[in-house]
């Protein structure tokens, strides 16, 4: 005999479908890297010259009048025009200023975010080194307010003994000790006349903008007790490292360091 | 699940090497970036499933425009011709220490990466919104990691459908020396940070300090989840040795054991030695043509059968000295139980990469160390099996020279290269030498970047000269050109918004609004504002023929084609096999090398069988001579079986449609609408529906019921579970509504029913209510009326229900009828009919669908006279009468069943004669694959069913006799039946069943 079981279709509620909520925070693009820096003309409003980007109220089409500033690796764009992405202000079409920007998508054409825009009546070269030093300057001075100590001395010994390695990753750093004689000493307590630091040998991707050393290298040395980073390849948190490539400056931006203390 | 293996391979062999294929090779170098000569290396590309002309892809490309906050990924959205980079991963030096990206089907893009400058950093990252400004959101941060390989999933049937799946192998140092883990979330999409993502380690063992880095996963529809890495035993100078393991988890990796359903039969702990003990080399050096060497690791499974999964591993074989790596590809049917022997085997090579498409075809990248130093070259390949990994054609992407340039940094092409499939083709991406040579690009390349070809030389947008470099480059190995791809829609929502010949189509519920329909006349009426046809319920043979319809569009114009369609149909339900719809020749459709869509003009001519209900499922398969279906052909075979394959899904030459139209009209009471729940497996097992009510159904249905007949009903959220069911075994299923709902006229309202297997929806139907007005309902009514009386009569051998079914023919041609007039002819026809009906209750023994109440309750509605009370009674009983006739008839045999039969033999009888061995086993298991994929392949009719029949009897009553099984009756049945397909299907299955029992 077959058996007939009866039950409510309604027993719980339905699954609804969840689907492509938007989550953009707001870009907040410190000034410092505004890399591309030029004298430019509005040309059109809700314009793109990118067809991977969509036209909308903030997009605008600027021809590339003169480059004040260019860093990275894209093409010259002067003659040429780019997307300006504009959130914080309206452009008129025919308005010619000098554009901050930064450089966020690139195919036959290139997209920028605009950081400022102003108008500015001074030679472009001038304009040029200014960003160009304020984004170095910008740069460093993060490294110099990070840096446990800052000294300026010359390399006198490299120990090719590798580190011990607890983990086995193409990311190892292949540490090596450097011995420093230190000259002056510019930020940190630090009285010793020698100190040792660890920097990275690897090539690896992550490693090989590290600063390399072989000895005999004079300049300013930013040391640091890192380290988180290098807690996998079992140092010490006591131990001084130079990693970042900006932690070793030559002799000449003495006095731009002592100027970022 | 379990599967036939030897049927696998058998329909793996049967299936021939691609006609045709084109491989297009692109430097994904945009024009703006002509002056770069980075080191664009370690490539990974992903694809938005449900836009695959979106492709994401990825490199060890610095940020372009000198910033160092953010770090590009490449994007495509035209199939991979054109690409731009785009800044949106957070970075803290303007570029990534390891990035591989994964795209959901709800169009969200994942990336898991290591922080660039900050070493074993790693970030799992999300974005909806890729291919436009800003940064991605960062779920999950965490040291002391490495190579985190994202990819993900969003199942379209079971609890968690919709859902994003994300899985991220990665190793992580926090565990050692366990260090093989996942991160792992089954709702990614949306949530805040971490996004229900939790770590999952996969090593179960104790690995000499640590396993490797590649932790790589193969995702299956079904919720079948595979990870390959590499164990650490042991470790001496450059040299590892070690297990590449492979785990599976059956659900998702959820659970309170994941990946834990594949063991070692050597210590019986989870994670299957695909190999032991191997030697491989590990060297952070740059001493293999300028590359690093170290573990490397792929895996893949079909998504046509979860069983069949291949992995790859490059080691050091014994006996080879120096630093190289050979590669090694190698395959497991059963589930990563048992492995192949080396399907491949290529010296000098790293950088394997596997992907299987839709249909079945491996697909395998490799980059293979060539010539002797200094001239030495990179090459990339590009290979694919149609068969298994029988036999492999051979593409070279890539022939550039290993010594130039000299390396920036170490990985120098990379760690791993990248490759997905894609409905039928793949895509990939690989870092080579970009010089423009086209020597070096066998099989063509196209540049965006200022490139001469004629001397060889690269150039910036002013025409200054640019150093070679290592670029990423994106390939696609097409087996299909777009304009001889068609393609029948799964589903439509709008002129707009439709299957656009995706494989797999993006929709689970392809039942519904596919572009198959049937009618009662031969034209196929128009398409509604939704573009959708406007399909008929059948009707029963003496009111006239059926006519199949199918539209069929393609993905471009360009060539003159002609396509044939064949049609099939099965009972409205899910898992019921299908059968030929007619025997008439398939129809063709003609395309002009401009036409993109054409509609048949002229219906194929189908007719109901004598007994059939008129409730069913129309499918059609279209095929060209360069577009032929994915075998198998669903004859014989519903969606998701014997194997996991969604077939209709999958193949956008099938199209099916599933689907219950009904009228309700009038008040009082309740109408039942009935579907068949059919068990295609070979095996026992629980058959799980899901159902999906739509919002008004579930507004205005509030006291709708569920009910099963046949067996025990099991009740879980949105869920039913009919118990227990034996192969071939048929179940019903009721929906049942109040006729008085305040449902607008004119007004459909619907539930989705998906058959559920693990977390995979594999087939389902829907039921919808259309409100219409009692004089347009009741013509339905009496149409379903008219029905049950000419099958009962056929069934039963009376001629007086036939006649009076013709005699309501006049009634049922119109599109009204006057309410009086038709409970008049309900109400002259009743006494006759309660009669008939009695009768055949009583010869049955039981009343299943409770028709004696039923009959009751219209005879008190006609005792009224009012039409509105009479058409609710009427229609719930002649739903059921249709059910209860079908239920009958099927106990008499059904010619749908007789491949399942087959197939259930071949695979009972290769369980048995692992401890029972007879003579003969083995012939008549692999006679029955024959018939299977003979009747599958239609080169074999259910004419031949007889004869394979007759062939198993030896030994099937060799069995008998061993077994003690007592079937000489059912035998000697069988013996009768041979040349009655019908009554010796039923025989057949009897023994079939008893044997199941005892095995």
């Amino acid at each position: 005999m077959e058996r007939k079981l009866t039950i409510p279709l309604f027993v719980a509620s339905l699954v609804l479908l969840a689907h492509c909520a938007t989550e953009r925070p707001p870009s907040q693009i410190p000034a410092s890297e505004a890399t591309f820096v030029f004298r430019g003309s509005v040309s059109e409003a809700q314009s793109s010259t990118l067809e991977q980007l969509e036209a909308s109220d903030v997009t605008y089409a600027v021809v590339v009048d003169e480059v004040v500033h260019q860093e990275g690796t894209f093409d010259d764009q002067t003659g040429r025009t780019v997307t300006v992405i504009a959130a914080d202000r309206k452009l008129e079409p025919g308005g010619s200023f000098v554009f901050y920007t930064e450089p966020f998508m690139f195919g036959t054409s290139v997209a920028v975010h605009l950081v400022r825009a102003s108008s500015d009546d001074r030679p472009s070269a001038v304009i040029g080194e200014e960003v160009k030093r304020d984004l170095e300057n910008g740069r460093l001075r993060e490294r110099v307010r990070e840096a446990e100590f800052i000294v300026a001395g010359v390399v006198t010994h490299i120990d090719t003994t590798r580190e011990r390695v607890r983990i086995e990753s193409e990311h190892v750093p292949d540490l090596r000790q450097a011995s420093l004689k230190v000259s002056e000493v510019l930020k940190g307590d630090l009285s010793a006349e020698e100190v040792a630091f660890l920097f990275a040998a690897s090539i690896d991707i992550q490693w090989y903008q590290s600063p390399k050393f072989t000895g005999g290298e004079e300049g300013i040395f930013l040391l640091n007790r890192d380290s988180d980073r290098l807690k996998p390849f079992g140092v010490g948190g006591q131990t001084l490292t130079l990693l970042h490539p900006l932690d070793f400056q030559p002799p000449d931006k003495l006095e731009t360091i002592k100027g970022l203390l | 699940m379990r599967t036939p293996v030897v049927l696998s391979v058998f329909l793996l062999m049967l299936h021939g090497i691609a006609s045709s294929q084109t491989i297009n090779v692109v430097n994904m170098i945009p024009a703006t970036l002509s002056n770069e000569s980075n080191q664009d290396s370690e490539t990974d590309v992903t694809y938005n499933p449900s836009n695959p002309d979106e492709i994401v892809a990825t490199a060890f490309t610095p940020n372009p425009g000198g910033g160092t906050t953010t770090a590009p990924v490449y994007i495509s959205q035209d199939g991979g011709a054109t690409w731009v980079l785009n800044n949106i991963v957070p970075s803290a030096n303007g570029n990534t220490g390891d990035i591989t990206v994964t795209i959901s089907r709800n169009g969200v893009l994942y990336a898991g990466i290591l922080r660039g400058g900050a070493s074993l950093d790693m970030r799992i990252l999300r974005d909806a919104t890729y291919t436009a400004a800003g940064a991605m959101t960062q779920l999950l941060g965490r040291t002391q990691e490495d190579q985190p390989y994202a990819r993900a999933y969003s199942p379209m049937g079971g609890p968690q459908r919709n859902n994003d799946h994300l899985y991220v192998g990665h190793n992580d140092f926090n565990n050692s020396p366990q260090t093989a883990s996942f991160e792992q979330s089954l709702d990614a999409e949306t949530a805040a940070a971490p996004a229900g993502l939790a770590t999952i380690r996969l090593e179960r063992r104790t690995p000499s300090g640590q396993d490797g880095p590649p932790i790589r996963q193969a995702i299956h529809p079904d919720g079948t989840v595979y990870a390959v890495y590499t164990q650490r035993t042991a470790s001496a100078g450059s040299i590892r040795t070690g297990n590449i393991v492979v785990v599976r988890d059956d659900d998702w990796g959820q659970g309170a054991t994941p990946y834990s359903d594949v063991t070692d039969p050597s210590d019986t702990i989870a994670g299957r030695f695909v190999v032991a003990g191997v030697n491989w080399v590990w060297n952070t050096g740059a001493v293999f043509g300028q590359e690093r060497l170290g573990d490397r690791a792929s895996i893949a499974v079909d998504p046509g059968d979860n069983q069949t999964v291949y992995v790859a591993w490059v080691d050091r074989p014994a006996g080879v000295t120096g630093n190289t790596a050979t590669i090694h590809v190698r395959r497991s049917t059963d589930g990563g139980n048992n492995w192949s022997a080396d399907l491949r085997t290529i010296n000098g090579a790293i950088n394997p990469q596997l992907a299987v498409n839709i249909r079945g075809d491996v697909g395998f990248v490799f980059q293979q160390l060539t010539g002797t130093a200094p001239n030495q070259r990179w090459q990339t390949h590009f290979q694919q099996s149609t068969n298994g990994g029988t036999t492999w054609a051979d593409f070279t992407l890539a022939n550039v020279p290993a010594g130039a340039p000299a390396p920036i940094f170490l990985p120098y092409i990379g760690d791993y290269a990248g490759l997905i499939a894609l409905g039928k083709d793949f895509y990939g991406t690989f870092a080579a030498n970009n010089t423009p040579n086209n020597a070096n690009f066998p099989n063509g390349v196209a540049y965006q970047r200022n490139a001469n070809f004629g001397t060889n030389t690269l150039t910036n947008g002013v025409g200054g000269a640019v150093a070679v470099s290592i670029d990423p480059f994106f390939f696609q190995a097409q087996n299909l050109v777009e304009n001889r791809d068609f393609y029948v829609r799964d589903w439509t929502d709008s002129a707009t918004d439709n299957d656009i010949g995706l494989e797999p189509s993006t929709d689970p519920v392809f039942y519904n609004t596919s572009d198959v329909w049937n009618r009662r006349t031969d034209a196929p009426a128009g398409f509604t504002a939704s573009d959708r046809p406007s399909s008929q319920d059948p009707q029963f043979s003496t009111a006239g023929s059926n006519f199949g319809f199918a539209r069929v569009h393609r993905k471009d114009t360009g060539v003159a084609e002609t396509v044939t369609l064949h049609f099939l149909k099965s009972e409205l339900g899910t898992g019921s096999n299908y059968v030929n719809a007619g025997a008439s020749p398939d129809p063709t459709l003609s395309f002009a090398a401009g036409d993109l869509v054409q509609t048949m003009t002229s219906g194929y001519e189908w007719m109901l069988n004598d007994t059939s209900s008129t409730h069913t499922c129309l499918a059609v398969e279209i095929s060209t001579s360069n577009d032929p279906i994915v075998p198998p052909g669903l004859l014989g075979r519903a969606p998701g079986w014997p194997t996991t394959d969604l077939m209709v899904i999958y193949d956008n030459n099938k199209a099916q449609r599933n689907m219950g139209v009904y009228s309700g009209s009038g008040e009082g009471g309740s109408i039942s609408y009935w579907a068949i729940a059919h068990n295609a497996a070979t095996f026992r097992r629980d058959l799980v529906l899901d159902y999906a009510p739509d919002e008004r159904f579930r507004r205005l249905f509030q006291e709708a019921r569920l009910q099963a007949v046949g067996g025990e009903l099991k009740r879980e959220q949105n869920r039913v579970i009919l118990s227990g069911m034996a192969p071939g075994e048929n179940r019903w299923i009721s929906l049942t509504v109040p006729a008085s709902a305040n449902q607008q006229e004119g007004e459909r309202v619907s539930v989705d029913f998906f058959e559920t297997v693990g977390r995979q929806a594999v087939n389902g139907f829907t039921l919808a209510v259309d409100r219409a007005p009692i004089d347009v309902a009741a013509v339905g009514g009496l149409r379903l009326f008219a029905t049950n009386l000419h099958r009962l009569g056929h069934l039963t051998g009376l001629q007086p229900p036939i006649d009076r079914s013709k005699d309501l023919l006049p009634a049922i041609q119109e599109e009204k009828i006057d309410p009086g007039k038709y409970v008049d002819l309900i109400g002259s026809n009743f006494p006759a009919y309660r009669e008939w009906l009695a009768e055949l209750l009583e010869k049955h023994g039981s009343d299943p669908f409770t028709i004696v109440n039923r009959l009751d309750v219209l005879k008190s509605a006609l005792d009224t006279g009012n039409p509105n009370r009479v058409y609710p009674a009427q229609s719930d009983l002649d739903h059921a009468v249709d059910a209860f006739l079908t239920y009958l008839d099927k106990r008499g045999g059904d010619v749908a069943d007789v491949a399942q039969n087959m197939r259930w033999q071949g695979d009972l009888l290769r369980t048995i004669a692992v401890r029972r061995p007879i003579a003969g086993m083995d012939e008549v298991a692999n006679l029955s694959d024959e018939f299977d994929v003979g009747y599958a392949a239609r080169s074999l009719t259910v004419i031949d069913y007889s004869r394979y029949v007759e062939n198993s009897l030896r030994v099937l009553r060799r069995l008998d006799a061993e077994m003690q099984l007592n079937q000489e009756e059912t035998l000697n049945r069988i013996q009768s039946s041979l040349g009655n397909p019908k009554t010796l299907q039923a025989a057949h299955r009897a023994f079939l069943l008893r044997l199941d029992r005892e095995r």
